[in-house]
């Protein structure tokens, strides 16, 4: 909806020009099974220390940074829709040739709690 | 993808709409408008139901070629390719990179998005200059290629004195 506002502004007004890093979307594989999410992330020229994860409720966010070529900055940036019972303390990530590996287990207990009615 | 419309084809589609008018059937010319845009519009839809951004709509692996003076430096971007699998070779007037990536899919689970396919690429850039090949070289750090190819002598910058008129 944003990209419609932009594009149906008046054409012909100034804009300043803005100073932008180009943001890029990485290409992802996200894989299920009873146990675990598992995403899959081509993050070229990305070194572990400039990756940020972020796990909250049914949502991941993927972002990182890192110096382009000629030393142009390239951001990353993606967010992907998780299960809302993905344990956010057991996520493990890995890096390795620019591409993101990371582990999202869930939680073995089943989501709502399971109310015993007491016989009056 | 979508092919521009050309003299003969517009030529072709005004005769087959006007010059062959079917008395029995009043609109025929909606309908063969209505078909050849439905058409277009099935050609375009090949990009959007799977991945388009990746092998289809963009050359991969993204590469850019820059000129630093007394050397040209070639960056592509090929995630989870291993050194073993790159192929870089070159002559006088071009740099050719070729590779194939692996993709391993996990046992055990069910895809939910698949956009990083395993593939096989090649792909060639012409010096703008001559080089001397001798001194070259290619690394790769985080899944970034970088091949440096020095630039010939007589192809360097050179600076240029002004002298002053006495």
């Amino acid at each position: 909806m944003k990209f419609l506002a932009r594009a149906h502004r008046d054409p012909l007004e100034r804009r300043p020009p803005v100073e932008m890093t180009p943001t890029v979307t990485p290409s992802v594989d996200i894989y299920e099974s009873e146990q675990e999410v598992y995403l899959i992330a081509d993050l070229p020229g990305v070194s572990k220390s400039e990756v940020r994860v972020e796990v909250e409720k049914g949502r991941l966010c993927l972002a990182a940074t890192r110096a382009g070529a000629g030393g142009r900055p390239i951001e990353y940036r993606r967010d992907i829709r998780m299960p809302e019972n993905i344990e956010a303390e057991k996520v493990s990530a890995q890096m390795l040739d620019g591409v993101l590996r990371v582990h999202l287990p869930r939680s073995s207990q089943r989501k709502g709690r399971q109310i015993t009615i007491r016989p009056s | 993808m979508l092919k521009r419309w050309d003299e003969p084809m517009l030529e072709r589609l005004e005769k087959s709409l006007w010059e062959e008018p079917e008395f029995d059937r009043p609109f025929a010319f909606f309908e063969e408008f209505r078909r050849r845009l439905d058409r277009l519009f099935d050609e375009v839809d090949l990009g959007f139901g799977r991945p388009m951004f990746h092998e289809r709509a963009t050359r991969w692996p993204r590469a850019y070629l820059r000129d630093e003076g007394v050397e040209l430096v070639l960056n592509a971007e090929v995630p989870g390719v291993s050194a073993k699998d790159l192929q870089i070779t070159a002559d006088e007037n071009a740099l050719t990179i070729a590779g194939e990536r692996h993709v391993e899919k996990p046992e055990g689970y069910s895809a939910r998005k698949e956009e990083r396919p395993a593939m096989r690429f090649s792909r060639s850039f012409e010096f703008p200059c001559t080089v001397d090949l001798e001194k070259s070289s290619a690394s790769l750090k985080d899944g970034v290629l970088t091949v440096r190819v020095a630039k010939a002598v007589e192809a360097q910058p050179r600076q240029i004195p002004v002298k002053t008129a006495a």
